[in-house]
């Protein structure tokens, strides 16, 4: 079981490079148990484990059988948290993901009385499968676990073990039978990863591990506390004011008729990304920086991380979906056009 | 790092710099103006040393305006050597107290030290030619390869030395020199184009300042177009009118059996007024010496009172009327012509100067044939140049004189006119009656022009008017007009009428605003008044 060391505020370099090495490794650690089991999706793999370290949560995009819930089955075993999973259907109805109050019997009185019967949320790690194929009335049952952490059920609010994280899985929306999930509820989640359709050399090594007498056996890297201190220090990794101003200038330009909109992708974008994609750009660009062996983020950790953290808090115009410009597309130009050189200084300092 | 910048935006500078120059010496090229200065070397040099003093200010000048600041120099490093921001980092949290930025700081120094990052800064940075260089290149390649090497599209003629220049211009002010030398010839057309305005023409030279052949042929062309208008309004003008009336009023005259007087008839009826004249002399010395029988009196009083009889006809003038859709008899009446030409509402002021042209024209033959008419009676009267009817025989003889310089004329302004249409002079000059076309040899390149065009001549034949009868019948229907009344029965003739009187109504309404030409309004009149007249005679009312 590894674990990753507090730090203070006067910390020395020395310790601040012993936390950010004991951090690294555990990542690294953490993401080899988890491409035992998940062949062939190191990416799918790095960004989720960058979410989870950043305290965040992440919406996997893929066809079925890509192995998405293996993904947080097995990270589910590496971190040793309480695990759930709520698989969504049109019949799905909130109190069977929060919970809900029914009679039961005191076993000290043994008399009857109304008491509250947990849902799965109520568990360190919640795998929300196929999370488009449940009706919008649940899905905004996940909207206040998401964001508050806690659940209110008859009157009363409960708070949700720590750390909380879902990982919720969803088909592309074309697929019959699903529900689009609503803007405010895609915003909740910090990444939104794509998982890509498994290569040759891929279906080789599953065909290896799954049809075969090995059976790959997870081990336990982290713990709740573990993961905890991996997350409070990631909050430390210092953020330069030109960095935090290209972050912010990259999500100012998917603001149609903004000041920062290069010119021509008023056309492209209906809405653009909210406050909550700049403190997800720079969270994961953290854990990435820190994966990295750096002390500090860069402009390259932003921009590997904005595909990811904008693709779901972006609607794109009908001229776009006409045209065939995706999102992915519309986020690559505008890095190309954000210029990463221009130091505003009018941003303070924005590290820890 | 810093020249490197520079260099690289002078050189993109340059290479706008230089195109612009070339489009410049281009647009020179087909506009064929100053090429020729464009094109010399010391030109050349001077433009190229132009170019690249406005490239490098205006690179010197973006790559200052460019530079930036320690922490956006290091952020460029980071980005073209994947330092991943450490640099810029390390520059921008250099005076953070916080152990995390403490730690970057250190972490750049340590990126900016070693020996990786030195050894590949120069690559890093090494001058990069702009991007799309080779399209410039390319371009400024080829608009010079069809600047040097492909003449037909730089302009539409080629380009010129001076001598052959002069040359061109010395061909062309030659052969406007030969048609002024043409009218020159004969003093009347010269005094007659001087009347038309065009004493000045071709008598100044075409201008030296013309630099290219294209302006020089124009000036040419234009110099000889406008000297074929003259020519063409002397052609068409008053004294030619008078030639043409008199030679059509003598082209019937009878021809006497023999002598002297034939000769001077069939002279007259061909138009030939210098032989007429010398007929005429002869006659008259005859009569002078009391040569003439009794049989040449009577033929010469016969012809008299043909040329007398001729001169009244003015058939001339009645075509002219006839053309402008007036009635021909007009012309035995000027009082009541004029009056009509005024009256006549479907006449331009071109067609009513034609008119009053024509009937000048038609005096003044009328005057010469009388004239004419006067001589040939006295001498038939026996009467030589020594008696009291000299001056008779004298007026013949001058009007006779008159119209032959007008003939002589004509003749020379038909010539000096097909000269201006590509002929040249002397060799396509025609004989007078000649109708075929001339090949001239031209001024330039053989075979240019139509040559000469024979001048047109009445034939001897006449023509007589006289009235036949002919049998009315039902003709096309030349107008229809739609009526806006009910159908009627019972009463027919009232109705009959009422329509027959909106239709004439409708009709001189209609003429009103869209006017019937001047030779038809008569007919048209004829027409709905005839109507008119039926139908009151089939309802018993009278016309009046």
């Amino acid at each position: 079981m590894n674990r990753v060391p507090t730090i203070r505020g006067d910390a020395s370099i020395e310790e601040v490079r012993d936390a950010c090495q004991s951090f690294r490794v555990t990542a690294l650690a953490l993401e080899a148990e988890t491409t035992r089991s998940v062949v062939g999706q190191s990416v799918v793999v790095r960004e989720t484990i960058i979410a989870l370290l950043a305290g965040g949560h992440v919406l996997l995009e893929g066809l079925p059988g890509l192995g998405k819930t293996l993904l947080v089955r097995t990270l589910s075993d590496a971190l040793g948290l309480s695990f759930a999973r709520i698989q969504c259907t049109p019949d799905l109805m909130p109190a069977d993901i929060t919970g809900t109050n029914i009679v039961m019997d005191d076993p000290v009185t043994s008399r009857r009385v109304i008491g509250f019967r947990s849902g799965p949320i109520f568990h360190q790690l919640l795998l929300v499968d196929e999370v488009n194929r449940a009706t919008p009335k649940s899905q905004s049952a996940l909207l206040e676990a998401m964001q508050e952490r806690q659940v209110s059920v008859g009157g009363e609010t409960r708070p949700l073990p720590t750390p909380f994280f879902v990982m919720a899985t969803q088909n592309p929306i074309e697929q019959e039978g699903t529900y689009p999930l609503p803007e405010a509820q895609l915003d909740r989640f910090m990444l939104k990863v794509l998982v890509p359709a498994v290569t040759r050399e891929t279906l080789q090594q599953v065909l290896a591990r799954t049809t075969t007498a090995a059976d790959p056996v997870v081990s336990r890297v982290l713990d709740a506390d573990g993961i905890a201190s991996a997350i409070a220090l990631a909050k430390w990794i210092a953020v330069a004011p030109h960095v935090a101003d290209f972050a912010i200038r990259l999500v100012l330009s998917t603001h149609p008729g903004g000041d920062h909109s290069p010119k021509g992708f008023d056309r492209w974008i209906v809405t653009g990304a909210s406050p909550r994609a700049v403190q997800a750009l720079v969270s994961c660009a953290k854990v990435r920086a820190l994966l990295d062996g750096r002390f500090a983020i860069g402009t390259d950790d932003i921009a590997a991380l904005a595909p990811a953290c904008l693709r779901h808090r972006i609607v794109r115009s009908f001229e776009a979906e006409a045209d065939g410009r995706s999102t992915d597309s519309i986020i690559a130009d505008l890095l190309q056009r954000v210029d990463r050189g221009v130091v505003a200084h009018t941003v303070a300092g924005v590290h820890a | 790092m810093c020249w490197q910048g520079a260099f690289s935006s002078s050189s993109r500078s340059i290479l706008v710099a230089s195109l612009a120059l070339l489009a410049i010496a281009i647009l020179f090229r087909f506009l064929n103006r100053w090429w020729e200065g464009v094109a010399d070397v010391q030109w050349i040099l001077i433009g190229a040393a132009l170019v690249v003093l406005i490239g490098v200010s205006f690179g010197v000048r973006g790559w200052w305006r460019s530079s930036r600041g320690d922490v956006e120099t290091a952020a460029e490093i980071d980005e073209r050597m994947n330092l991943s921001s450490r640099l810029s980092t390390a520059l921008a949290l250099a005076n953070s107290s916080d152990p995390f930025a403490c730690a970057s700081v250190r972490d750049g120094a340590s990126a900016a030290t070693s020996t990786k990052v030195s050894n590949d800064l120069h690559r890093a940075f090494q001058v990069v030619v702009p991007q799309n260089t080779w399209v410039g290149l390319s371009a400024l390649s080829l608009a010079v390869a069809v600047v040097l090497f492909v003449p037909a599209l730089t302009s539409a003629t080629p380009t010129l030395n001076n001598e052959s220049l002069d040359e061109l211009r010395a061909d062309a002010q030659a052969q406007v020199d030969a048609i002024v030398q043409r009218v020159q010839s004969n003093p009347e057309l010269e005094r007659a184009l001087a009347e038309a305005g065009a004493g000045e023409l071709g008598k100044e030279a075409i201008s030296e300042g013309l630099r290219s052949p294209e302006e020089i042929r124009r000036e040419s062309a234009r110099k000889v177009t406008e000297m074929a208008q003259r020519l063409e309004q002397v052609i068409a003008g008053e004294k030619a009118q008078s030639l043409s009336a008199l030679e059509q009023s003598l082209s019937s005259l009878p021809l006497p059996t023999d002598g002297t007087a034939r000769e001077l008839a069939e002279a007259l009826k061909q138009g030939d007024f210098k032989k007429a004249s010398e007929a005429l002399q002869k006659l008259a010395e005859a009569a002078e010496k009391g040569e003439l029988d009794q049989n040449q009196r009577d033929q010469l009083e016969q012809l008299a009172r043909a040329i007398e009889k001729s001169a009244d006809a003015q058939e001339a003038l009645r075509d002219a009327l006839a053309a402008a859709g007036l009635d021909p008899d007009l012309a035995n009446n000027p009082e009541a012509m004029k009056n009509a030409m005024q009256a006549a509402k479907g006449l331009s002021q071109a067609q009513v100067q034609a008119l009053a042209q024509a009937a000048k024209a038609q005096k003044s033959a009328q005057q010469a044939s009388k004239s004419l008419a006067k001589a040939c009676q006295s001498c038939a009267n026996g009467q030589g140049q020594g008696d009291g009817q000299q001056g008779a025989i004298g007026e013949g003889k001058e009007a006779l004189g008159e119209f032959a310089k007008y003939d002589e004329m004509m003749r020379d302004a038909a010539a000096a006119k097909s000269m201006c249409q590509g002929g040249s002079g002397g060799p396509t000059q025609l004989a007078k009656g000649s109708d075929g076309y001339g090949n001239g040899p031209g001024m330039r390149g053989p075979g240019q022009g139509s040559g000469g065009e024979a001048q047109k001549k009445s034939t001897a034949t006449g023509t007589r008017l006289r009235k036949e009868k002919v049998e009315s019948r039902s003709g096309d229907v030349i107008a229809r007009e739609l009526i806006d009344v009910e159908p009627s029965s019972g009463e027919a003739i009232l109705q009959l009428r009422d329509i027959g009187r909106s239709i004439v109504r409708g009709v001189e309404a209609s003429s009103q605003d869209d006017p019937v030409p001047p030779h038809l309004q008569e007919a048209h009149r004829r027409y709905f008044g005839e109507m008119q007249r039926r139908i009151e005679k089939k309802t018993g009312k009278d016309p009046k």
